[in-house]
């Protein structure tokens, strides 16, 4: 089996013992309606998610994606109180959280600081940008043409989610089926090889915090759309639970990979838990504990899948070892990997 | 471990000890600490008061206090994004025991215990498995975030009484007790750090893993004793925050705390990728936020501003090696 194959099938079976388990807690769990309005919920965690793997499989990572979230949104709201109507104030925040994400990027790239501290630096300024800008008031006085991009329906299917599912797509022909693709993996897996064939390393760079902002953006017009309201301190935490999703995933943290299916999967997996433990009716609280033990079991799960997949392999030698297949296993198995970045 | 770079054979002696002084972490961050408080001291009137800057030392501790062990994990090349979760765990399971006995002693027997099991879990994961440490203090994060909201029932801890609050509030001689806990600790993990073997050998575990294991370091043992630490010194800190606020609050559930903590390790000087860092770097850090914090909040930056200047300001702190120094 290959690995990556294995890896998605993993999450498919923690996704079907979830849906099992809320299944049988309460009746209301497996209709239509609650699955689309859990993916519904999940789209803005969903398309930040995706940014995140990009830049995750750069080697990178991006702790600002909350306060982007919050910034394009006030900018918009910005926009439309002095009379901008809806579509221009929508490029605002798309175009807003771009720019967040390319600022990102130059100081990562300028500064040569490790991303972890530039964005932990621009999660704060962002943060000050939006409530400085809000004034610390929340905004709800967009028109109602506004609902259109986070409550629309395509029949029984919110139309958010839709977005969602082929923005994953285009990300997964972006990254197997491009040079640029092949140029974000390459500085993932080695910065130092990558820049001697050529790649300017500080150009992708640029790009994958660019395209994280971007993501947000997007995330952000719908989040705003679906909650028809606007705060400064809206989207904290975001960033973490955007991570875990990579990771539960089963994307190494240490960048070189990336993958839109099982990143989208992950989101699913962590998204459908607060609704079902709302709907069987057991204290929320425990939905942190639960993502806690889903993200140690996903990983546990690759884990086991990855080491059966290399054992397997070593049992067939006409078959070609593929290199982007093994090297991340014999990695972990020769080193213990524990840097944390290279 | 200055860092200072091949120097051509012509300068040499004094001139060369000079550079590893000046290029020294804990030199530029001192410095950069001085500057900051000066120019506030000059610009914004009532800065320079003792008041003001016995409030900047007590509202710096509870950071100070919980990056003296994170520093530990960073200086070993890993990364402990749990602590924050650890000191509402912490504050959660020891602050109803304050308000009910009012015993400082019973309070501690709690909290740091609690801290001390947590950052357990997360060594053994981190030292045991191949989970890189950041996904493993992540799902710890989320574990340990939810236990202590159940433990809190929704509720804040409120009034906790005075005699299980001293270490936060007291004063020995006019020093403010908090202050006095961090030094305390930063005193006993000095000592650790220079004379233990497990100690000594931090730095080559952060450094170079692979050239360690061949010197025959117990890396395993390494990671399992900062992260032991981290959660200690976070259950630590729990107490000094009951004690600083009189209560714990379900919104210090959050992340805002360990970004703080991670920053001011690397305020401080130490290198977030592992191998490089001094055992002061969490206390100078913590103080320039400090007086960042209040600095801003003197010269009247309006309140909905302030995050934005605190957050340029932080960055250019971390930065200010690459901006001033220009080495790699």
């Amino acid at each position: 089996m290959k690995l990556p194959a294995a890896k998605v099938l993993g999450l498919v079976l923690l996704l079907a013992a979830e849906l099992a388990v809320f299944t049988a807690l309460s009746p209301d769990f497996l209709t239509s309606s609650n699955l689309f309005n859990i993916m519904a919920l999940d789209t803005e965690n969903g398309l930040i998610a995706l940014g995140m793997a990009v830049v995750i499989a750069s080697g990178g990572i991006d702790l600002s994606v909350g306060s982007i979230l919050a910034l394009s949104s006030v900018t918009m709201a910005y926009a439309v109180q002095h009379g901008a109507p809806v579509l221009p104030a929508a490029v605002v925040c798309l175009v807003t959280g771009l720019v967040c994400g390319l600022v990102n990027g130059s100081l990562v790239v300028l500064l040569r600081l490790h991303p972890l501290l530039v964005t932990l630096g621009t999660l704060a300024i962002f943060r000050g940008l939006a409530l400085g800008i809000s004034n610390g008031n929340g905004f709800s006085g967009f028109p109602t043409s506004f609902e259109f991009f986070g409550q629309t329906y395509v029949g029984q299917v919110p139309a958010q989610v839709i977005i969602w599912l082929l923005l994953a797509v285009a990300l997964y022909l972006v990254v197997n089926r491009t040079t640029a693709g092949r140029r974000l993996l390459a500085v993932g897996i080695n910065e130092t090889a990558a820049s001697y064939a050529g790649i300017r390393v500080g150009a992708v760079r640029l790009a994958v915090y660019g395209a994280s902002g971007l993501f947000t953006g997007i995330a952000s017009l719908i989040y705003s759309s679906r909650v028809f309201s606007v705060r400064g301190d809206s989207g904290s935490g975001l960033e973490l639970l955007a991570i875990a999703a990579v990771v539960v995933g089963g994307s190494s943290i240490r960048g070189g990979e990336v993958s839109a299916a099982r990143t989208t999967l992950a989101v699913i997996v962590i998204g459908v838990i607060p609704d079902g433990l709302q709907l069987a009716n057991i204290d929320t609280s425990w939905q942190y504990v639960a993502i806690g033990v889903v993200m140690v079991a996903a990983i546990v799960i690759n884990e086991l899948f990855a080491r059966r997949a290399a054992a397997i392999r070593r049992w067939m030698p006409w078959r070609t070892n593929r290199k982007e297949d093994t090297w991340r296993v014999s990695d972990t198995a020769s080193d213990g990997g524990k840097q944390l970045s290279r | 471990m200055s860092g200072a770079s091949a120097i051509p054979g012509m300068r040499a002696g004094r001139q060369l000890r000079m550079t590893a002084v000046l290029t020294h972490p804990d030199a530029t961050a001192t410095a950069t600490l001085v500057l900051c408080a000066a120019a506030f001291a000059v610009f914004a009137s009532g800065f320079a008061s003792v008041d003001n800057i016995r409030g900047i030392v007590i509202s710096a501790s509870v950071v100070a206090c919980i990056g003296l062990g994170e520093n530990l994990v960073m200086m070993a090349g890993e990364i402990d994004v749990s602590v924050g979760s650890v000191l509402a765990l912490a504050g959660f399971a020891a602050g109803p025991v304050a308000v009910a006995t009012n015993n400082l002693w019973l309070t501690l027997a709690v909290a740091v215990p609690v801290g001390c099991v947590a950052g357990l879990v997360n060594g053994l994961i981190v030292a045991w498995t191949p989970i890189p440490s950041i996904v493993a203090t992540l799902g710890t994060l989320y574990v340990y975030q939810g236990v202590a909201l159940l433990l809190s029932g929704s509720h804040n801890v409120v009034s906790v009484p005075p005699a299980a609050s001293v270490l936060g509030v007291g004063s020995v001689g006019g020093f403010p007790a908090p202050a006095l806990v961090v030094l305390g600790a930063f005193a006993a993990i000095t000592l650790w750090h220079r004379n233990t073997n497990i100690g000594r050998d931090l730095i080559a575990v952060g450094a170079n893993r692979r050239a360690a294991r061949t010197m025959g370091v117990r890396i395993r043992a390494g990671l399992m004793v900062t992260f032991v630490l981290a959660g200690t010194m976070a259950g630590l800190a729990a107490v000094l925050y009951l004690g600083e606020v009189g209560g714990m609050q379900t919104s210090v559930i959050g992340t805002n705390t360990v970004l703080q903590v991670i920053a001011a390790c690397a305020i401080g000087g130490t290198s977030i990728q592992g191998g490089r860092g001094t055992d002061l770097a969490p206390l100078t850090g913590a103080l320039l936020i400090g007086v960042i914090t209040d600095g801003v909040v003197i010269f009247g930056v309006a309140g909905v501003w302030f995050q934005f200047v605190y957050g340029a300001l932080i960055l250019l702190a971390v930065a200010r090696d690459r901006l001033w120094l220009g080495r790699r």
